[in-house]
């Protein structure tokens, strides 16, 4: 569903619920925002959907209920009036939740901003549907550039250690001075995730790698490590003093202990 | 494994999906547009999180054991989410969707306890042992191996902070004058779970709930003392000069296991409340603020110390137990348990009671209370036991110092003693 059907306009009665035309958006929009203003929607049964799905703003509110239906029971729902103008940000919708006989507030799950003075909102940037690795480099070189305590902090050479040479797609020992990208995932229940031989091609890796290897070429680098692919080559570990337990995740030992067992 | 984050020029984050055939999103499948972005009249609403790493906290990647220090030793990391690319250094936040406001380092959300925030030792210290409780851990016997390479990295800071277990001490840099040693034994549970048999009952290790950290840990004092074994004795804590996990050959490892302390030692009855009794527990007396006392104390093992002059009017609290004591040994269901008293913070009278069962050669801890914010949270009433007719005489007011008056009152004057603490 584009984004086009979810536009809909408030004015289209037949979307709107009975209950949600009684809202008066246009005076919250033109509440002096000096003054504290909002609007308030009891909802006392959270786990009940607020109304029919064809009117946008149960939906909305749905789900800002939706985040914190499980933990709270009840809520009420304010939409808070900002004071002053955050560049258009007009509010956002909050929780009031109560237990044991205290009130708490939970913070915003929907911003609300105004859409047609400034549209595309400057503070309302949705991602691409794909990365711009433009944009991360240089977010990198800015760190590079300014940050030297973000600088690699083991200044020596990791002997013999097995990284994925991107380029040629194999798993090689890594080069003197080797720069390199860690990758942290999640294995789960993948299905091809057996380790290959130390000297083998990976043409037939888990897609989160896949997506690695490529996002480490996209970025101008080279080698990447995952923990997959170096677990046969204990031994050089030992020059680096650290212990067995300390490299490798012990739950991989057991995975090697019992090849039968699904992944846990 | 640490050395390897840490001198990556960058680490990948799998912040997305449940396992690794998910892929990255924004290069293996089309990033989400959050849930909602609709006009009404004038008005744009957009989903948004409280913070914009709260997509990352709540990621399965930030629910596993293993993955906290990955993430944590990293210097640069770049988190792949469903709707966003988000680069956290050692120093700045980076995101290429803004909804609502710009994220800043300091302003993180949840995931500052996953990234090596700078503050007062105690808090990221002891924050880190609550984040690592709060995942999820495969295998019981990772426990340590999983966070060591972070408590690693405390031991090289300028105020070096070591770990015994996964227990962290070290020198308090803020205090004035000399500095007082302090040790994070102040954590408990919100309720009794399992015991990890491998590891001590003094660390958050040993046990596999969520540990929670008071704000002070315990200090060494006069009346508390923690000897550790190194190498091949007993020393004070204040002789150690490096992380103690260090000793790898297996006689000393089972010996480090144990703590000796030297604390004032007692004991308390434990009764249990049921629903029932709570209910029924005659409250008429008791007025607040010119209305009846309507509130029910919560049922369950209580603490039951005696207070007042004359003895027989009695303090209940529900303390927090790491598990529950056994009963059936006690008469007309009430046993004494044994336990150590242990000063809190510098200067402060606050006094922790770790409660205790005994192994023979050496006590495990099952419980743990901070009497003064026990006091303070109204889990507890003074009553009247009068040959089992419970009278809850009034409440037991807002305590601002608990000293050695106290105590000897409240807990069957206990005695200086030394113990291991296995």
């Amino acid at each position: 569903m584009g984004n086009e059907t979810e536009r809909l306009s408030i004015d289209d009665e037949t979307h709107t619920c009975e209950r949600c035309s009684l809202i008066n958006f246009e005076s919250l929009e033109k509440t002096e925002p000096a003054i504290r203003a909002y609007l308030l929607v009891e909802v006392q049964d959270l786990s009940q959907p607020l109304t029919d799905r064809h009117c946008p703003t149960c939906q909305i509110l749905q789900t800002a209920i939706d985040v914190h239906r499980s933990r709270y029971p009840s809520a009420r729902v304010y939409w808070y009036r900002t004071s002053g103008s955050m560049l258009g940000l007009l509010g956002w919708i909050t929780f009031e939740y109560s237990m044991g006989g205290a009130s708490y507030l939970l913070k915003p799950d929907l911003m609300v901003s105004d859409a047609m003075a400034r549209w595309p909102h400057p503070k309302t940037q949705l991602a691409s549907r794909r990365v711009d690795f433009g944009q991360a480099k240089t977010w990198i070189d800015a760190c590079k550039e300014s940050h030297p305590g973000c600088t690699a902090r083991c200044p020596r050479v990791l002997e013999s250690l097995r990284v994925i040479d991107c380029v040629t797609r194999s798993v090689i020992s890594a080069p003197e001075d080797c720069v390199y990208i860690a990758l942290s995932y999640v294995w789960g229940k993948s299905k091809t995730c057996d380790a290959p031989n130390s000297s083998a091609v990976l043409d037939q890796v888990p897609l989160s790698i896949d997506n690695s290897i490529e996002a480490t070429l996209m970025l101008g680098y080279r080698y990447l490590w995952v923990d997959k692919y170096v677990r046969w080559s204990g031994a050089v570990f030992d020059r680096l003093r650290l212990t067995w337990y300390l490299v490798y995740r012990p739950s991989e030992r057991c995975r090697q202990a019992q090849p039968d067992k699904p992944d846990g | 494994m640490g050395d390897i984050y840490s001198s990556a020029e960058l680490t990948l984050i799998a912040a997305a999906g449940a396992n690794s055939a998910y892929g990255l999103p924004g290069i293996g499948r089309d990033r989400e547009h959050p849930g909602h972005d609709v006009t009404i009249g004038r008005l744009r609403f957009v989903t948004s999180y409280e913070w914009d790493t709260d997509e990352i906290y709540r990621s399965i990647w930030s629910s596993r054991a293993w993955t906290f220090q990955e993430g944590y030793i990293s210097r640069r990391r770049l988190y792949f989410t469903d709707t966003r690319l988000i680069y956290i250094c050692d120093k700045e936040v980076y995101c290429d969707a803004e909804i609502g406001s710009k994220t800043l380092w300091y302003d993180l959300g949840n995931l500052c306890r996953s990234l090596p925030v700078k503050g007062s030792w105690e808090y990221p210290a002891t924050s880190i042992l609550e984040e690592y409780t709060r995942r999820k851990l495969t295998f019981d016997s990772d426990a340590l191996n999983g966070i060591v390479g972070v408590l690693n990295t405390l031991s090289k800071a300028e105020s070096p902070i070591f770990h015994t277990w996964g227990v962290t001490f070290g020198r308090l840099p803020y205090a004035r004058g000399p500095q007082p040693l302090a040790i994070a034994l102040s954590w408990f549970h919100d309720k009794p779970c399992l015991r990890r048999e491998a590891f001590p009952s003094w660390s958050p290790l040993g046990w596999e709930g969520v540990a929670n950290f008071e704000y002070r840990s315990p200090v060494i004092s006069s009346s508390f003392q923690v000897n550790v074994w190194e190498k091949n004795k007993y020393i004070e804590l204040s002789q150690v000069k490096q992380d103690l996990h260090q000793q790898i050959d297996a006689e000393s490892v089972e010996k480090s296991r144990y703590l000796g302390i030297t604390a004032k030692l007692s004991w308390v009855e434990v009764r249990y409340f049921s629903a029932y009794e709570m209910l029924s527990i005659d409250k008429s007396s008791v007025v607040v603020n010119g209305l009846p006392y309507l509130v029910v104390p919560s049922p369950g093992f209580h603490v039951r110390v005696p207070t007042g002059d004359n003895g027989e009017v009695y303090a209940s609290m529900l303390p927090r137990w790491d598990s529950e004591p056994d009963l059936s040994l006690g008469i007309l269901g009430m046993i004494r348990v044994p336990c150590a008293l242990i000063p809190e913070g510098g200067e402060s009278t606050s006094i922790a009671v770790m409660m205790l069962r005994n192994h023979g050669t050496h006590y495990e801890r099952i419980g743990y209370f901070d009497c003064l914010r026990t006091y303070a949270r109204g889990s507890h009433f003074l009553f009247k036991d009068d040959n089992g007719a419970l009278t809850v005489e009034k409440l037991l007011e807002d305590v601002d110092s608990y000293g050695d008056e106290e105590i000897t009152r409240d807990f069957n004057n206990p005695e200086m003693q030394t113990f291991l603490l296995g």
